[in-house]
């Protein structure tokens, strides 16, 4: 099973880069689970067509129960990918953090990954590693590798390094360990030199470069992905690519 | 009827009838009183079952006091240690270094290691997202000689998941480790105290010669191991129910859950379960329903009329219990529990058609401060602590948790309790006051 | 800080010393807590549970409620339950998951005023501090809230009693034989904090012309009566029949002078190596009249919060496990509860005096009423 976390500086298209990359292994004939870890539950919602599916925490809070199948809490979406958000509180209010490891163990109490046997599993996570909740799905048993996504903006790259600074803190742990760079440019000056000289200073491979794409915007648009819209366009390529890359590097033995 | 009783919507009052009532849980929760009856085992006593271990609690100081004071009153605070936590261990994330660390100057600090030390983390712990395993993994590294035990002292979820009850009996027996199977062993775990030993159930158990091992008996670490060697672990409260589930999955012992009943169909049926597992031929078991109906009746003939009110710190199934009492024509006045297990649904539609005047009441709500005030003198039979304090009766029966009895004998054996209560008033505001009934105390 | 303890027990929490500080004045104390503290509180920090009548409650927060800062749920179970018991006042504390998601007391109390219209308040506690703290915190906040402004006319001879709580005193008398002492040496009780007065009572307290501070959780109450209305105060625990001689003594003066005085702590230093292991007044008085009454000093050891003022030179701090060993060691003969024991030199005398914050009621009967007694004829025979 391939189990991908995807780290980025909030606003940097975490969510955009995780659902095409999602949509590109269902293209693969690959069962794919995304898993949104943001309160903000807004990861999941182009490969749904902008239906966004009820979150977990969302769940919790209506009904004052926890819920007794998965599909009370995920939908199916593009090629039948698996659609679940961890959601939030308030914010302002309350324990997000909390939050995400109350949705993983209520998950596994809910048996997913046995009864959906996904061939590979995404987790989308808020902008930075902000308290110990939000690395849990770096743990063991969750994901094993992660992408951390940059844009040559300062605030990107500094983000990225705490990223990085706090899954090396983890390197004896048994957790996910970085598989590598995606630069998801934003017409920064130098940018690719900005990015490459990073990725240099913490030994991480660029494994995609993805570029400014007003295609990209247009498909979110309608709610879609760039892969559901137009395969052939060259940034789906990328995409598409970068899951090959996966599947070829194969994932755990579980 | 089961569709009906899906729509009744649950109260905030503190006390409703039967009839009105929701199931499993007939009461909106709102700010909680705490009624001073102390008898039923906390995680402190359950965790001393295992001989020879040693508790080290991390917490905060609010959260130790309760426990340390706990093993106070039973006079072991040799066996007790602990690691307060404060407001910078959380800036300064040093919490899960606190773990290892306190618990390691802790043990090197002892003469002795103990073979089994029970390490408890608290709410803010799961809060903070630590990560338990990764901390046991470098005690374990450490102290290789000591098994470690993950426990929690976590009420903030209790209402997640296994209850901090059923979980604690889970996690007690996960040193437990694979070893052959002894064919002949039997296991009754999960229980505070012993079965009654003149009961069927044991008596079953030991005719078919084989050896019944339970912790409660358990003199020694060595022999508390030794109990992973059973083919079969039987339970038969519901809070053990996830202790026998996960010692199948990881063992492979057979779980053979029989509930604790009050209905003869279902101990018949418990019965039939357990001689299938012994292999043995199943029993006829006339004779002790014929003796359960004489026990019944004679109480009746004392009690008569009496009003009783029964708790659920007495018995898990207090339902099932009213249900038994009314059928014998006894007058079961009052219910106290804030819920009920799934195994009560059907008693408790046969109650709300056949005695719809029960009351259930609340042991928590706000209101249940005053309410004992409210109460005329006069004679009530409590079964429970709570059912009697907030009776303000020296007439009770004192058991928890069931009491260890089971089956018709436990009935028999209950029916003479109520005798007994109803007869000899008790010194209500001193018994209710020891906690953890059964253990040592130093009061 | 890690502080951790192999042996011995941990004293009461400051969730303990707000529910305990404010037991007796009619309001409805709330512990925004999951489960816990209330059964910790009402087993073995208040004696009073059982017998009498007190709203303390918790909000019964659950891991839901906590992820999704739930507070309005919080709010309208206080009003609802407040709206049918009528309580004076609400107050309104927590323990530390309450803390770890930045519960705003503050606002929430404001809220629960306007929805009750019931003096609502809040005491900052997370379940991390001692009792001392949160008993400090609630006594100030009972003054700040109700006591009656200034310009009361100061009666002469007249006392407040600050620090009264049963996690220092339990139920034995000593607050009685204090309020007795105090009417024999000619004064009269304006209100006792917070055991055996009413709300009504500590409304007046400005009108008292000295206050007398029996506990360290009085202390912060008595520098808010002097900052507000000028009262001096004086800190002691009439133990013994000299030091209670002395202590009215210092009680007349300081209403005179109007000058604060610290008799607990004025105390000879030298000689002696008897260690009284306990809360800072209450051991500094009983060192005091120790000193009085057998001619031996004393000095006192305390594990808890404590200030300057209230120590003597040679007394000495034990906030942990590992220290109060280490001076122990060196003592020649001790007092202190006895779960204390096991970490004190064997070939020391040991004198046990139970304390109600530290044991709980393991051994609530036999902690001693020793105001105004011969110490030698009930307490300690052969020091």
């Amino acid at each position: 099973m391939i189990k991908i976390a995807v780290y980025g500086k909030g606003g940097i298209g975490k969510s955009t880069i995780t659902s095409n990359l999602a949509a590109s292994f269902a293209a693969l004939g690959k069962k794919v689970i995304q898993i949104g870890c943001d309160p903000k539950a807004d990861s999941t919602t182009n490969l749904l067509n902008g239906n966004p599916v009820m979150p977990v925490m969302n769940y919790l809070r209506e009904y004052d129960r926890e819920p007794e199948k998965i599909e009370d809490i995920a939908k199916e979406g593009f090629k039948g990918i698996l659609c679940i958000e961890t959601g939030g509180p308030t914010p302002g209010l309350g324990c997000a953090g909390r939050g995400i490891i109350t949705t993983f163990s209520l998950l596994e109490d809910l048996k997913l990954f046995k009864k959906y046997q996904p061939d590979v599993v995404l987790y989308d996570v808020l902008g930075d590693v902000v308290c110990g909740g939000f690395a849990a799905p770096i743990r063991e048993g969750y994901a094993s590798e992660i992408i951390i996504v940059t844009s040559g903006e300062k605030m990107a790259l500094y983000a990225a390094n705490n990223i990085n600074t706090a899954v090396n803190n983890f390197e004896d742990r048994g957790y996910a360990k970085v598989k590598g760079i995606v630069m998801n440019r934003r017409s920064v000056e130098r940018e690719e030199e900005k990015v490459t000289d990073f990725a240099n200073k913490a030994g991480l491979p660029i494994i995609a470069d993805i570029p400014r794409s007003d295609d990209i915007i247009r498909y979110e648009d309608m709610g879609k992905t760039v892969i559901e819209g137009d395969k052939m366009l060259h940034v789906s390529q990328i995409f598409l690519k970068l899951a090959e890359q996966f599947i070829n590097d194969g994932g755990s033995n579980e | 009827m089961l569709k009906s009783l899906k729509t009744i919507n649950e109260t905030k009052a503190p006390e409703i009838s039967i009839a009105k009532a929701a199931f499993p849980e007939p009461f909106i929760t709102g700010l909680e009183y705490n009624a001073p009856a102390r008898g039923t085992w906390n995680i402190v006593h359950t965790g001393m079952l295992i001989p020879e271990s040693h508790q080290i609690f991390i917490c905060a100081q609010g959260c130790l006091r309760g426990v340390i004071l706990t093993a106070a009153e039973m006079n072991a605070m040799d066996r007790m240690s602990w690691v307060s936590i404060c407001e910078n261990d959380f800036l300064d994330a040093s919490l899960e270094d606190d773990i290892v660390n306190g618990t390691t100057e802790i043990l090197n600090k002892m003469e002795t290691l103990p073979p089994v030390v029970l390490v408890f983390l608290s709410c803010v712990h799961l809060f903070a997202c630590c990560d338990f395993a990764i901390t046991l993994k470098e005690l374990e590294k450490r102290f290789p000689t000591v098994d470690f035990i993950e426990s929690y002292m976590t009420p903030t979820m209790r209402k997640s998941g296994l209850t901090p009850d059923a979980l604690m009996r889970k996690q007690l027996y996960s040193p437990l480790k694979p070893v052959p199977k002894n064919s002949k062993s039997i296991n009754i775990i999960g229980n505070d105290r012993p079965t009654d030993q003149s009961g069927r159930l044991i008596t079953m158990i030991k005719k078919s010669s084989f050896v019944i091992k339970d912790i409660t008996n358990c003199k020694s670490y060595k022999a508390f191991l030794n109990m992973a060697e059973s083919a079969v672990n039987i339970t038969y409260l519901p809070t053990t129910y996830a202790a026998g589930e996960e010692l199948e999955r990881r063992l492979g012992q057979r779980h053979l859950h029989i509930p604790l009943s009050y209905s003869y169909h279902e101990i018949t049926e418990n019965f039939k379960r357990l001689s299938v597992e012994l292999d043995m031929k199943i029993p006829d078991f006339s004779e002790d329903i014929r003796k359960a109906e004489k026990a019944l009746e004679a109480a009746h003939t004392e009690i008569g009329n009496l009003p009783i009110t029964i708790d659920y710190t007495a018995t898990p199934r207090p339902i099932s219990l009213a249900r038994l009492l009314t059928e014998h024509s006894f007058r079961v006045e009052k219910i106290y529990s804030e819920a009920f297990v799934a195994t009560e649904e059907e008693d408790f539609i046969w109650l709300k058609e056949h005695a719809p005047n029960i009351l259930l009441a609340s042991t928590v709500h706000p209101e249940k401060r005053f309410l004992k005030k409210e109460i005329p003198e006069r004679k009530v039979l409590a079964i429970g602590q709570k059912a009697a304090y907030f009776n303000n009766t020296p007439y009770f029966v004192n058991i928890v948790s069931g009491g260890g009895l089971y089956g018709f004998s436990g009935i028999i054996r209950l029916a003479e309790m109520m005798i007994e209560a109803s007869l000899k008033p008790k010194k209500t505001k001193e018994l209710i006051s020891y906690k953890g009934l059964g253990c040592e105390s130093c009061l | 800080m890690k502080h951790s303890a192999r042996i011995i027990p941990i004293y009461a929490a400051d969730t303990s010393g707000v529910c305990s500080a404010l037991y007796e004045l009619g309001g409805m104390t709330v512990v925004h807590d999951a489960s816990g503290c209330n059964s910790t509180y009402t087993t073995h920090d208040e004696p009073r549970w059982y017998d009498i009548d007190s709203m303390v409650y918790i909000s019964a927060l659950t891991e839901t409620e906590a992820i999704m800062g739930d507070d309005a749920k919080l709010v309208s179970d206080i009003t609802e339950t407040a709206s049918k018991l009528s309580p004076k006042f609400i107050a309104l504390c927590g323990a530390p998951v309450a803390m770890m998601i930045g519960t705003d007391y503050q606002a929430l109390a404001i809220e629960i005023e306007e929805n009750t219209g019931i003096p609502s308040f809040c005491i900052q506690t997370n379940g991390m501090h001692s009792y001392l703290k949160g008993a400090s915190e609630a006594f100030e906040a009972i003054i700040n809230r109700f006591c009656k402004e200034d310009n009361m006319p100061q009666k002469k001879d007249s006392v407040n009693i600050l620090g009264a709580t049963p996690l220092d005193f339990s139920v034995n008398g000593s607050i009685k034989s204090i309020k007795q002492w105090l009417y024999t040496e000619g004064f009269s009780t304006v209100s006792c904090m917070g055991m055996g007065s009413s709300l009504e009572d500590i409304k007046n307290a400005a009108g008292a012309s000295v206050n007398l501070v029996i506990s360290y959780s009085g202390l912060s109450a008595a520098k808010l009566l002097k900052k507000r209305f000028g009262t001096p105060y004086v800190t002691g625990v009439p133990f013994g029949q000299k030091f209670a001689g002395v202590l009215a003594d210092k009680l007349r003066t300081a209403s005179k002078n109007k000058e604060n005085l610290f008799p607990s702590s004025e105390r000879f230093t030298n000689g002696s190596n008897l260690s009284i292991v306990g809360e800072s007044i209450y051991s500094g008085s009983l060192a005091r009249a120790i000193e009085l009454e057998y001619g031996k000093t004393a000095r006192v050891l305390c594990p808890l919060e404590t200030s300057t003022e209230l120590q003597a030179e040679s007394d000495g701090e034990i906030p942990d496990e590992e220290s109060a060993e280490k001076e122990l060691a060196l003592a020649s003969g001790i007092i202190a509860d006895p779960l204390y024991k096991p970490i004190c030199p064997n070939d020391v005398p040991f004198y046990r005096l139970p304390h109600e914050a530290f044991s709980g009621r393991c051994y609530r009967s036999e902690i001693p009423n020793m105001i105004k007694e011969s110490l030698k004829a009930t307490v300690f025979r052969d020091i």
